[in-house]
């Protein structure tokens, strides 16, 4: 009891400092929006690395979504947690360019410029769970979108198809087709 | 021999993520009671979700990215923070003061007056019975929208706090008629909030009086966030 009461407190704390920095970046503070750069990023980078693929997509992703924070920081309320906003906001960013690319991709007709891509899309930062990680950056893209929002994440379907503009049905047929893809290639 | 097919494979997917209506839940329970195929699938399943949930969530990048991060907002300045050059704030500022002044004569004149959805244009001030902040309400607020409406208080007072912090701590660095400016208009948004939060206590769910309450913060963030610029 002890040890989450002290937890409810340290977490209501840090919400708290948050939004004493959200208020003060509002106001064009740097230091305060670093800060919350400093407290969010890694989970934001991780975020970015499930749903790009690679290190360096993942990186630029990061790099979007924070500037991207801060352009429409005065149109958050407080009405999440910064940390909630913030995904959303990176789940927006790395949707919107992906289609972007997929635009310009299809205006793409050397195949081996094809290929560079698909060999590009494998995880290559230090320290993860490699089979599972690897596993995971081999998804289909749709698989692979739904299964990091709600098995890593833990978005709900209509969460999910609210952010990606898919059917929950379709949501549904994307995780559940992830989930026997991992398996598969975690079993062979 | 495994007699499962992917139609079956998906309900106990959805089984375990709690995504079926009550009586197939039953009766996934009941097949996975007495399969054992089905039981096994399920233990696959629960296995590769706990070593999912094992992934760390968060992963440091292998370069710093801050300084990308800063380069790229101060090549391009945000739109959340809007600079105005100092005779520009001392308009605000007495602007301000007109529009609270007019928001306390709202309350307490027009008391019953509805405030209008749609903003049409600038509010003439000599109109008493027009709302003085008609033409940013950022939200309406229902009588019976506790939450939103505590939501929202809670993050213009606690803006306000920290604002009002940044300000003292700049408060050397200000000439001393900026700081006159701002004070004043300062303490006439927080005299009208005053007001506003009086009639308040008689009339708690007043839908006028929230909204006019929460606009009169925002209005003040909106002067500490100027003043914080200069």
């Amino acid at each position: 009891m002890g040890r989450n009461g002290t937890k409810g407190l340290a977490t209501q704390t840090e919400t708290t400092d948050d939004q004493l920095l959200v208020a003060k970046a509002q106001a064009g503070d740097m230091p305060a929006f670093e800060e919350l750069y400093r407290r969010n990023s890694s989970r934001i980078y991780a975020l970015c690395m499930r749903m790009c693929g690679n290190a360096g997509y993942a990186e630029e992703m990061t790099q979007e979504a924070f500037i991207r924070a801060w352009q429409r920081l005065s149109s958050f309320r407080g009405d999440a947690r910064f940390s909630t906003w913030m995904h959303r906001v990176t789940v927006n960013v790395v949707l919107s360019d992906r289609r972007s690319r997929a635009k310009r991709m299809e205006k793409v007709t050397d195949p081996l410029e094809h290929q560079e891509i698909r060999l590009a899309a494998r995880p290559n930062a230090p320290g993860l769970s490699v089979d599972l990680e690897e596993a995971i950056a081999k998804l289909p893209e749709g698989a692979r979108d739904v299964f990091v929002l709600h098995d890593i994440e833990g978005y709900k379907h209509k969460e999910i198809a609210d952010m990606t503009g898919i059917a929950t049905g379709t949501s549904k047929a994307h995780l559940h087709r992830a989930r026997r893809l991992l398996r598969e290639h975690l079993n062979a | 021999m495994n007699t499962l097919n992917e139609h079956d494979i998906d309900r106990i997917q959805d089984y375990i993520d709690g995504e079926l209506p009550n009586d197939e839940m039953r009766e996934v329970a009941d097949r996975l009671n007495r399969d054992a195929d089905w039981r096994a699938e399920e233990e696959r399943l629960r296995a590769l979700l706990r070593q999912v949930q094992g992934l760390p969530k968060a992963i440091e990048p292998s370069r710093e990215l801050w300084h990308g991060i800063e380069r790229r907002i101060a090549d391009a300045p945000a739109d959340n923070v809007v600079s105005f050059p100092r005779p520009v704030l001392y308009a605000f500022a007495a602007a301000a003061m007109v529009i609270v002044v007019g928001s306390v004569a709202f309350v307490t004149m027009n008391g019953e007056q509805p405030i209008p959805q749609q903003a049409k244009g600038p509010a003439p001030v000599e109109n008493p019975t027009a709302s003085p902040f008609q033409n940013d309400l950022p939200v309406q607020f229902a009588s019976t929208d506790d939450v939103e409406y505590d939501l929202a208080l809670a993050h213009y007072k606690s803006a306000t706090e920290a604002l009002h912090v940044s300000i003292e701590e700049r408060r050397d660095s200000m000439e001393e008629e900026t700081w006159v400016a701002v004070s004043e208009s300062l303490a006439v948004i927080e005299q009208a909030i005053q007001d506003i939060e009086v009639a308040l206590d008689d009339d708690p769910s007043n839908p006028e009086l929230r909204t006019l309450l929460v606009a009169a913060y925002q209005k003040e963030v909106g002067l500490l966030r100027q003043a914080v610029l200069l």
